[in-house]
């Protein structure tokens, strides 16, 4: 009997060796279970390393594959870092190595490299701090929304902070008005300061002390261009803003000084003129009575003084009618040749006087005819050769009119008057031009005058187009030279008007409240044969005018009762009067004129008036038609 | 110093009725746990020899000479003429842990002359460890430390140590050697492959390990154990642990005591570290063999009276019927002169080759000679 199983090898191998098999002697039993087991426990021992080594292989297999799956994807990291960094660092031939760390070494190195090169840009920006901060300019910088990310030391005390305080401030806290545009810095949108922006504003800081800020801001941009804040740069300008602040308002107390010099010059010139009006008349009249040798000779020093105390008025009234910019230019038809010869008569005389030589000379090819101000013309050249033979000791004075171009219409003339003087300094050569001013004080010591003349002159020239310029030498002479463009006339020759007064069959009616102008005027207008009704003021006018028929009125502005303008309103207005009307007023500022004409008047005339002039426009009134 | 050898074999008695021929003062007696516990063998003993000390540990193997034998009590008597001995035991439960254990053995030993001593420890309830490292910590390091923990046939269930007394669980048996005419030289080698992934200690606390690789350790086991996974823990013995040093220069070798299927822990007779580096490891017959050979041959004294083995479970599990080739190596090595005996252990204890200071093996050959000189 079997008492136990064996082995299946161990049974086959009974089965095939042992004779008498399945009878088992019993002495083998003990030797054939212990073979058994060996058999057995050899076969357990092949199973467990069958299973150890397919877990083990398994196992190794998943670790390898993952490591396979980590090394293809550390050589794509491999690849990509390598693109990245050759991107980074171009020209690094080294960059070509597959081995990691030696990637990683030049990436380290390239790294510290950059990092040198920050740190060397940031001190060399910590430089450009420096300088601006020496500079006493407050600088900041901020983020998009305004708010401060940094501030430097000088920005702080600007504002009486430090500057770890500034941060997250926002740059509008610091300008509450701009007072250039004189907005409200808090209603700006925040482009404003990312953009390039200046503006000035006011600030009382937190000691409480104010000043004034000059800011600049710019925008700050990132690596990719981006702008991702902005910068400002403010410098304390409140020694410059009281500066200004005071030249304002000496500037303002210039002005108002100004203002007040023209106002006091017009009633000035008014209270003058009146008296000087009325000597101007009465030695007129005088010097038309008999009179013997003694009382002639007192009477023409008399109307000498008077005469220059006339000019010097009007050259006042001119100054400040120019400067006013109340001179109008006239276009009348004029000869060249005619006027000059008229006007160079009076002025040899007084060359002669003095023991000058006067001569003047023009041009062939100037036309006979040409339009202009021959008035103001006159008043140029009169006061040049008056200049000239007032500051000629010795010597002579010369005209000269010279052609110098034509054009369609126009012709370009070159006026220069040239003496044999004192001369003008080169360096008081460009002061001369100023109004009051003369070469120096000596000389208006020496020969008087007010130095009006020249400035009134230039001024002239300038209003017609041309420019007054001056040439001289010391002790040799002086030549001044002005160049107009006048327009071409039609006549032939302009008839020359011969000054014969005759109003006869005239009815004027004066109104005029002053006696002595009354007077005057009446005797003027009388000795024109004219028939002249007086009225005492603007109410006696109308009520004569109601009644009686007037070729013309002379009509003053300033009178009792009833001014001139009110009478002329009245005659037009009410008794639908067409009357020519002349006003007359001493007052040549402040529009005076304006208003006559606008209120009616036909034709306006300053006193004290020069009675060639007043004839001429009521000759020009009553025969007009 | 005289030796005397005898053979009890369970329920049988005596091989051989001992003749006493002198009288010795220690006996060491490795017997099968069922032996030990059933036969009342230290009575027998004590019969034989009333004044020696009596140390006995049960195994999971007895040498005896150079044969293995199951079931048996290998019985040694001693008498060291030029040596004198001291006897301590323990009971783990009266201390702190195994580490203070230890300490207090040291403690307890301490004296003029202590050059060796002999531990035999419950080989389920102690940490073998935390034991060695408490007898280290107050030692001389010229004092030569080995001895083993007892056995269960492979049961990992019960062991039982004891002197002057019959054995129990829970003891630890130490033997102080104190002279200087004792010669004693060591030996330990294992002989086991390395295969399989390294694999890293993700979770284990002292010498209960939980996870390899964020893998449950348990569910590993079982994986490479195939069908004998139904032996466990005995069966994990053909795995054993090998704790790699970060040089990987030297290993130190761990296997289960026994197994927690509820937590899906394994506790090992040693500790694992936390984020060591290990490995499996596997048997290879002739390595074995050879292994036990190279244990031999670092005892470097040639004629030695005793040699005392104490081998791993484990390599008598893989070795199975030929694990006495093993033990033929060693005897072949040290001649006919010598006795010898031994057991088959839960954990061997011994210095690290290399150095004085012993650790904890498993899955080792360890050797310790003696002999006393004139």
């Amino acid at each position: 009997m079997i008492d136990k199983k064996y082995h299946r090898l161990l049974e086959r191998q009974l089965k095939k060796f042992l004779p008498g098999y399945p009878e088992i002697p019993e002495q083998f039993k003990d030797v054939l279970s212990a073979v058994s087991n060996s058999y057995e426990h050899a076969d357990n021992d092949r199973v467990l390393m069958e299973t150890a080594m397919r877990e083990s292989s398994d196992e190794l297999m998943a670790r390898k594959e993952t490591l396979n799956a980590l090394l293809t994807r550390q050589s794509h990291v491999l690849e990509s870092l390598k693109e990245a960094a050759s991107a980074l660092f171009p020209g690094r031939p080294s960059l070509e190595n597959e081995d990691l760390l030696q990637l990683a070494d030049v990436v380290q190195e390239e790294i510290q490299k950059r990092h040198i090169a920050e740190t060397r840009k940031a001190q060399s920006d910590q430089r450009l701090i420096d300088i601006i901060e020496s500079l006493n300019l407050g600088m900041a910088r901020y983020d998009l929304t305004g708010s401060i990310t940094r501030a430097e030391q000088r920005f702080a005390e600007i504002f009486g902070r430090k500057p770890e305080e500034m941060i997250g401030m926002h740059a509008t806290d610091f300008a509450s008005v701009d007072v250039i545009t004189e907005e409200s810095a808090h209603a700006r949108p925040i482009e404003f300061y990312l953009d390039n922006s200046v503006f000035e504003s006011p600030y009382t800081n937190a000691m409480n002390e104010f000043s004034w800020l000059l800011c600049t801001t710019a925008p700050l941009y990132d690596d990719s261009g981006k702008v991702e804040g902005g910068v400002i740069v403010v410098f304390d300008i409140t020694a410059r803003k009281k500066l200004e602040q005071e030249m304002r308002e000496a500037k303002k107390e210039a002005e108002a000084g100004l203002e007040l010099r023209k106002t006091i010059l017009a009633n000035v010139s008014h209270e003058l003129r009146t008296p000087v009006n009325a000597i101007v008349g009465m030695s007129a009249l005088l010097s038309s009575t008999s009179l013997n040798d003694q009382q002639r000779e007192y009477l023409k020093t008399m109307r000498f003084s008077s005469d220059g105390l006339l000019v010097l008025i009007d050259d006042l009234l001119d100054v400040s009618r120019i400067e006013a910019g109340k001179v109008e230019l006239e276009a009348i038809e004029f000869s060249m040749r005619d006027n000059f010869s008229e006007l160079t008569k009076s002025l040899h005389l007084r060359a002669h006087e003095k023991g000058l030589s006067f001569t003047w000379k023009m041009d062939d090819r100037i036309p006979t005819c040409l339009i202009g101000d021959v008035h103001r013309l006159n008043q140029v050249v009169t006061n040049l050769i008056g200049n000239a033979i007032k500051f000629t000791p010795q010597g002579s004075v010369h005209l000269e009119i010279a052609y110098l171009a034509d054009t369609d219409d126009a012709q370009d003339i070159a006026f220069s008057v040239t003496d044999t003087g004192i001369g003008i300094a080169e360096e008081r050569q460009s002061v001369v031009f100023l109004a009051f001013a003369q070469e120096d004080n000596s000389t208006t010591r020496k020969y008087g005058g007010t130095g009006l003349g020249l400035s009134i002159s230039k001024r002239i020239v300038e209003l017609m187009g041309g420019e007054l310029e001056l040439r001289s030498e010391k002790n040799v002479g002086t030549a001044f030279t002005f160049t107009l463009r006048l327009k071409k006339g039609n006549l032939e020759a302009p008839e020359q008007k011969s000054f014969k007064p005759d109003l006869s069959g005239s009815r004027i009616l004066l109104v005029e409240d002053n006696q002595v102008n009354q007077f005057l005027a009446n005797a003027l207008l009388k000795s024109w044969n004219a028939r002249v009704d007086i009225s005492e003021d603007g109410q006696d006018a109308v009520d004569r005018m109601r009644i009686e028929s007037y070729d013309l009125v002379l009509m003053d502005l300033q009178m009792p009762i009833m001014d001139g303008f009110e009478a002329t309103e009245h005659i037009r207005e009410v008794l639908k009067s067409k009357v020519p009307i002349i006003g007359l007023s001493a007052n040549a500022l402040n529009g005076e004129r304006e208003r006559s004409l606008e209120k009616g008047m036909d034709e306006y005339v300053s006193k004290p008036f020069k009675p060639e002039l007043l004839y001429e426009k009521i000759h020009g009134l009553i025969f007009r038609t | 110093m005289k030796v005397q050898q005898h053979l009890w074999r369970e329920g049988k008695g005596w091989a051989v009725t001992p003749s006493v021929s002198f009288q010795p003062n220690l006996v060491y007696a490795f017997g099968g746990i069922d032996a030990l516990a059933n036969d009342s063998v230290y009575g027998e003993i004590r019969k034989i020899y009333p004044e020696a000390d009596i140390v006995l540990a049960s195994t999971a193997g007895e040498i005896h000479g150079d044969e293995v034998n199951d079931n048996t009590v290998s019985v040694t008597a001693c008498k060291f003429e030029k040596t004198a001995l001291k006897v301590v035991v323990s009971n783990v439960e009266d201390s702190a842990n195994s580490f203070e254990c230890g300490r207090s053995i040291t403690q307890k030993l301490k004296g003029e002359g202590l050059c060796h001593i002999l531990v035999f420890s419950d080989g389920i309830s102690v940490n073998g460890d935390d034991l060695v490292r408490g007898i280290n910590e107050d030692l001389s390091a010229c004092v030569i430390v080995t001895g083993g923990l007892a056995a269960d046939a492979g049961r990992f269930t019960k062991t039982l140590v004891g002197a002057n007394h019959e054995p129990e669980s829970n003891r630890i048996v130490a033997i102080g050697f104190y002279g200087n005419q004792l010669k004693i030289t060591h030996g330990s080698h294992g002989g086991w492959d390395l295969f399989g992934p390294v694999r890293v200690v993700t979770k284990a606390i002292e010498n209960v390990l939980y996870e390899l690789d964020g893998e449950n350790a348990l569910d590993l086991y079982k994986r490479y154990l195939g069908p004998r996974a139904s032996e466990l823990p005995g069966s994990a013995l053909l795995f054993p642990l090998c704790i790699l040093s970060s040089d990987r220069q030297s290993q130190l070798v761990r296997t289960i005591l026994s197994v927690d299927e509820a937590s899906g822990t394994l506790r090992f007779a040693g500790n694992i570290p936390m984020g060591a580096q290990v490995q499996f490891m596997m048997a290879n017959f002739d390595r074995l063999v050879d292994g036990a050979a190279k244990a031999a041959e670092q005892s470097t004294d040639k004629s030695p009276d005793l040699v005392l083995m104490v081998s791993c479970v484990g390599r008598k599990l893989v070795l199975d019927q030929r694990i006495e080739e093993e033990v033929e190596s060693v005897c072949q090595y040290f001649g006919n002169r010598a006795a010898y005996t031994g057991f088959y252990s839960n954990g061997e204890i011994s210095p690290q080759l290399g150095s004085t200071q012993c650790s904890l093996h498993n899955q080792t050959m360890t050797i310790t000679t003696y002999h006393e000189v004139e």
